[in-house]
């Protein structure tokens, strides 16, 4: 039994014959092919992103707690120093930081390993065809699984802080959909531009080292006054942020912060799937 | 019934990052395909890896790829494969296709040899049930035991070897495209791989092999192709194909 035959209904649809072995099928059919089998055949990136999540910390006795703890201790010193810097105290500051720092790791990590998605995945793509949205929901699947460790650690740091759940707190769901749906396409368009362009993996991570800081991650998009807060208002990454943040400390995000996601996501996904579409054939030429 | 169909296929390789002097001896001492400097961009030069392809592969055919290092046989069965899209030229394969360019894809020292197993099944298109049907058969010709257990970084080259090829030998491939340079194991392994890659080759509908050894194609294609600087000088049946190389090499 195949993995096509297996899956016999579907595949009537998307192709028993891979439409990919037609090398004159349309781009656009070929690319909506690589999405719906790249997320379908969920046992490839489901088994190979846990397992890189074990690899990773194998013999180490915390696992993956080891980001969750090293984030809390950062979270702990800066905020005992920024707090007074701030005039804000400690137990207000620290939650307001980790809520913030939380989701802005998920996105930076998706961003950033985007960037070898693709280039990393030579040995696989010159040994096989598949589809390449496999390596992308690996990447995305990880780092979610980072994610839902470090959201532990923050509701017991914000329990022990004295942090009020509401109701508003379940629009935590939507939030990190929402957040998931931005990064992903973000995710993509890097690895696509890394493999072909090896100097946009320097550039991203230099991109995203200024981002963090501009975004308002470690201090309050309120604070700031004036023209400036031009760089808050249009910044995409900052409602990304804000949708998860606002939750985690119990309030209701903006509206504008679900109209930005919304829109730059699907914009976003729109563009970045007639990227694909047209570059799709020409990815494994690119090692 | 399956059907691989390449009708005139072309592949150029952009070549990026060559700097000027690697350009030069690139373009001075040929051994690859033919190099084409590229007017429109002329930081990249183009490979011409394949001219002209044209072949019609049917069910039953045993073919052989013959040619000197270079000649393009790997990229052809890219791009049978589907990993290289012809840059002009058409692919048309019906059937299910299982390329074994790599032996395992994806194979991580750090997991057991059981988890290996499903990773790479997974990779190599089988579907979980399957693998799990298929996992005791895998770990019995292996021969490796309780090691199966152990992550692979423990395990001898010789292991490595047994434990990829159980995997890759296992599947049902219906269009089997195969690169030379299986089974470095040890010699009575090397015999035992033999007879499996036999009865694989027997369960498949059509075979495209890959390799320099005149006696590894003789013995398991009746057809062959010969590649030459990215183009095919001749298709037909092995023997004629192979005094055509035979030819080829006293020229050149």
């Amino acid at each position: 039994m195949t993995e096509e035959r297996a899956s016999a209904p579907a595949a009537a649809r998307w192709g028993a014959a891979l439409p990919t072995h037609e090398s004159d099928a349309n781009d656009f059919r070929v690319a909506a092919w690589d999405f719906v089998q790249g997320f379908r055949r969920h046992e490839i990136w489901k088994r190979q992103s846990l397992n890189e999540v074990r690899r990773r910390y194998r013999r180490t006795m915390l696992g993956p707690m080891w980001v969750t703890v090293s984030l809390i201790v950062f979270a702990v010193v800066l905020s005992f120093v920024w707090a007074g810097l701030f005039n804000q105290n400690v137990t207000t500051f620290l939650p307001f930081l980790l809520s913030g720092l939380v989701p802005w790791g998920l996105i930076s990590a998706i961003i950033g390993e985007g960037t070898s998605a693709f280039a990393a995945g030579e040995g696989l793509m010159k040994s096989r065809q598949f589809p390449y949205t496999t390596l992308i929901n690996i990447v995305i699947a990880r780092n979610v699984i980072i994610f839902l460790h470090n959201l532990a650690g923050y509701v017991l740091v914000a329990t022990l802080c004295g942090v009020a759940f509401t109701w508003a707190t379940l629009l935590l769901v939507p939030g990190v959909m929402l957040l998931l749906l931005n990064s992903g396409w973000m995710c993509l368009l890097v690895a696509i531009f890394c493999l072909r362009y090896r100097d946009f993996q320097q550039l991203v991570a230099s991109l995203l080292m200024i981002a963090v800081f501009v975004t308002p991650v470690f201090f309050n998009a309120s604070q700031l006054q004036g023209k400036r807060t031009i760089i808050i208002h249009a910044n995409l990454l900052h409602h990304m942020v804000d949708i998860v943040r606002q939750p985690l400390l119990g309030n209701v995000p903006s509206a504008t912060s679900y109209v930005f996601c919304l829109v730059g996501g699907i914009v976003g996904w729109l563009a970045v799937f007639l990227l694909f579409a047209r570059k799709r054939s020409r990815l494994a030429y690119w090692f | 019934m399956s059907n691989l169909l390449l009708e005139n296929v072309s592949v150029d390789f952009p070549i990026f990052g060559a700097n000027k002097n690697l350009r030069l001896s690139l373009l001075s001492g040929l051994t690859g395909g033919r190099i084409i400097p590229n007017r429109l961009q002329k930081q990249t030069i183009i490979i011409k890896a394949l001219e002209n392809v044209s072949l019609d592969l049917r069910e039953g055919d045993r073919v052989g790829l013959i040619g000197h290092n270079g000649a393009g046989k790997s990229t052809l069965l890219r791009v049978m494969a589907g990993i290289y899209h012809p840059t002009s030229g058409r692919l048309s394969v019906q059937g299910r296709l299982t390329p074994l360019l790599d032996i395992a894809p994806g194979l991580e020292p750090e997991d057991t040899g059981y988890d290996n197993i499903i990773t790479v099944g997974l990779l190599l298109g089988m579907s979980l049930p399957e693998i799990t049907a298929k996992l005791p058969g895998i770990v019995e010709f292996s021969e490796l035991g309780d090691f199966i257990h152990l992550p692979m970084r423990t395990y001898s080259s010789g292991m490595m070897a047994r434990l990829s090829t159980s995997i890759a030998t296992s599947i049902d491939p219906g269009i089997l495209l195969l690169d030379e340079g299986i089974g470095a194991a040890d010699a009575r392994f090397g015999e035992k791989i033999a007879r499996r890659m036999k009865e694989m080759v027997e369960r498949t509908e059509i075979l495209v092999l890959a390799s320099h050894s005149e006696a590894l194609l003789g013995s398991m294609c009746d057809k062959a192709a010969l590649m030459h600087h990215g183009k095919l000088l001749e298709f037909g049946s092995f023997e004629t194909v192979q005094k055509a190389y035979h030819r080829v090499l006293q020229e050149g």
